[in-house]
């Protein structure tokens, strides 16, 4: 039993110009002590999926309509509000895109961290209030020595304005850390960040993930990040998962057409290609998503078939029709 | 002074020890307190149908110098010659004259178009502001949007009704209306998916080919800069480290710099095993940069004299401004 099993997965949103399908039938897992990348271009519902899995989708507008995400064997869409928020920010957490936007810019990187061991530190329960707040303070400043900050004490006084991105990137990773997760959440965490920093905090990452056993969900749109820190990865397309498997697999011999064409798309910095090949079109619009094969009318294989019915996900591998069903 | 004869032969624009301060203000009555210090002396030439490519980080000035290349913003020192003439001082009708030939690209196309002006208005007015009116004009902007891969029917819709790649096309459109001989391009795919960013970059290089514009493409992405550009200069902090042809300083990097870099880059190959170069610590500001080489607080391979005195950027082609060498 895999430590998350997402399985089905629906999530629309409901707005005036109609309904965004944004997740349509999403299905993977993530493996104990394994990082699992989820990739795609803007808008595939990459971020709706690990909001939908911790229940933050804010309702109105969006509705998960069907499907189940089971955590340690528990279905997070079933239990009560108060026990998905003891599991958000102890058993699960997250780490977002924008770390200064993502942190509360009136408390203290301190504050905001002692706060989560306040909440979810069994450690603490039988501590008057005093020596609460006191280990919790000292349990933040641990955290920030841990993600690589020089200067915990110091640190931990400041505000997020006064840090760099990286830095504020390195305290949310602290602050997610802090009650040791066993699933962390990483939505995009080194987009906004410089390349330098970009490899400080993924390296970062992995030295952490090693050292807590966590499992890791990481988010992403660029497939560099994904074949260094991965050991699976699924490929999203249009609010379903297109592609699926060990990272070597996929990215040696990419099946799906998307895949191919993502993987050729993108200019190397190792070697100069002679011309990219660009993927024809753009990501379609959900409300009014094209029938059968989402690809079929950006794909160059395109077959009858594919504009009619919709192809499964065939040996748990590829949604195509190049590769099962009818051939 | 050579370097100004050779600018009237095949160079389309030239800067020479550019510099560009932003003051700092503080104080009770806003008095300059310091100076933001985000152009530092670059100089870089770019030949007539050639791509210049422009790396660094956020914070290095490679805006600032694109901008004040253009005379979009005012040089503090420096000049600059654009096909043989100086532009660093010319005001007025000569500036007009200039700007038609030069044009630019930038990086977000959400915010880059006036919502409230229909497609044939946005990139007509260039033509517009040239004299080009009525029937001519409709025909130009047809002719554009072709060029750009876009058609007659898109002519009367507002930007709001077109993808982020769509939109970048119609800046594309816009800045080549006037046939420039220099395009500024300021991360034109920074905010596009790869599929399409592979699609815009087919697109630049195809015009590139037809019209012969030379292009000055700032970019982050070391990747985008190796695919398109001929010769690349890697900035930090408001200075250029390291200069020369793109084969050259992608498989032989000189500067400490310019090597962290490369490496760092996530590579999509789970076989791949580099050496990685982890750079400690953030860009220092560019309000008080360090002394000696800028570079000197972060290198791996730091010496005294870096501490002391600043490396010039040595050597004619290929050149980098660093103590090693």
């Amino acid at each position: 039993m895999d430590l998350l099993e997402v399985k089905d997965l629906k999530t629309y949103f409901y707005t005036y110009e109609g309904t965004v399908k944004a997740l349509e039938g999403v299905s993977f897992s993530v493996g104990n002590r394994k990082t699992m990348g989820l990739v795609g271009e803007t808008g595939c519902g990459k971020s709706v999926t690990a909001l939908s899995i911790t229940r933050l989708i804010p309702d109105p507008p969006g509705k998960i309509i069907a499907g189940s995400v089971l955590f340690k064997k528990k279905d997070l869409l079933k239990v009560s509000d108060e026990e998905i928020r003891a599991i958000r920010g102890k058993d699960i957490s997250m780490i977002f895109q924008e770390p200064k936007s993502a942190l509360n810019p009136v408390y203290t990187i301190g504050d905001q961290i002692a706060e989560n061991v306040l909440l979810h530190d069994e450690d603490l329960k039988n501590l008057s209030k005093k020596e609460k707040k006191r280990e919790a303070w000292a349990k933040s400043i641990e955290a920030l020595r841990v993600v690589g900050i020089a200067e915990p004490e110091r640190i931990a006084r400041s505000y997020p304005h006064e840090l760099s991105g990286g830095m504020c990137q390195r305290s949310m990773i602290a602050l997610a850390m802090v009650c040791n997760p066993s699933l962390l959440i990483a939505d995009e965490p080194t987009t906004a960040l410089d390349v330098t920093i970009q490899a400080q905090i993924l390296e970062l990452m992995k030295d952490l993930i090693k050292k807590f056993d966590s499992s890791v969900l990481l988010i992403t749109h660029n497939l560099g990040v994904v074949a260094e820190t991965c050991d699976d990865v699924a490929v999203m397309y249009a609010g379903k998962i297109i592609e699926k498997g060990n990272v070597r697999e996929v990215f040696k011999e990419p099946l799906h057409p998307y895949t191919k064409g993502l993987m050729e798309a993108i200019p190397s910095v190792e070697k100069r290609k002679e011309a990219l090949k660009s993927i024809p079109g753009s990501v379609p619009n959900l409300i009014n998503p094209p029938s059968g094969c989402r690809f079929h009318p950006r794909c160059p294989y395109v077959k009858e078939i594919c504009k009619e019915k919709e192809p499964e996900l065939f040996d748990g591998r590829v949604a195509c029709w190049l590769y099962g069903g009818a051939r | 002074m050579i370097e100004m004869e050779r600018a009237t032969t095949d160079t389309i624009i030239l800067a020479k020890d550019l510099k560009k301060y932003f003051p700092v203000r503080g104080g009770v009555f806003s008095r300059v307190v310091d100076y933001v210090h985000a152009v530092d002396g670059v100089s870089i030439d770019i030949k007539k149908g050639e791509t210049f490519g422009l790396v660094g980080e956020s914070g290095c000035g490679k805006t600032t110098f694109g901008r004040t290349l253009m005379r979009l913003i005012e040089p503090d020192g420096g000049r600059i010659v654009f096909n043989g003439e100086d532009i660093t001082k010319i005001k007025g009708k000569d500036l007009a004259e200039i700007r038609r030939e030069m044009q630019i690209v930038f990086q977000d196309p959400f915010s880059s178009l006036n919502p409230r002006m229909t497609i044939k208005k946005i990139v007509g007015e260039p033509l517009l502001l040239n004299g080009i009116k009525g029937k001519d004009l409709r025909e130009r902007v047809i002719d554009l949007l072709a060029l750009v891969g876009l058609n007659e029917e898109h002519m009367n819709r507002y930007p709001h009704e077109f993808s982020g790649g769509q939109r970048q096309r119609l800046c594309i459109a816009r800045a080549i209306a006037t046939n420039p001989k220099f395009i500024v391009l300021d991360e034109p795919t920074s905010a596009l998916d790869v599929s399409v960013q592979a699609q815009i970059l087919n697109l630049l290089i195809d015009l590139q080919n037809r019209l012969g514009m030379g292009y000055l493409m700032i970019s982050h992405d070391l990747s985008v800069v190796r695919h398109i550009s001929q010769r690349v200069a890697v900035m930090y902090l408001g200075k250029i480290v390291e200069k020369g042809k793109t084969e050259e300083i992608f498989e032989n990097p000189l500067h400490p710099y310019t090597k962290a870099l490369l490496s760092a880059v996530p590579v999509p190959d789970p076989d791949r095993k580099r050496n990685r170069i982890l750079l400690t610590g953030d860009v220092p500001s560019p309000v008080n940069p360090p002394s000696g080489c800028r570079f000197h607080p972060r290198c791996p391979y730091v010496k005294e004299i870096c501490k002391e005195k600043e490396p010039e950027l040595k050597g004619d082609e290929r050149s980098v401004a660093c103590w090693l060498y």
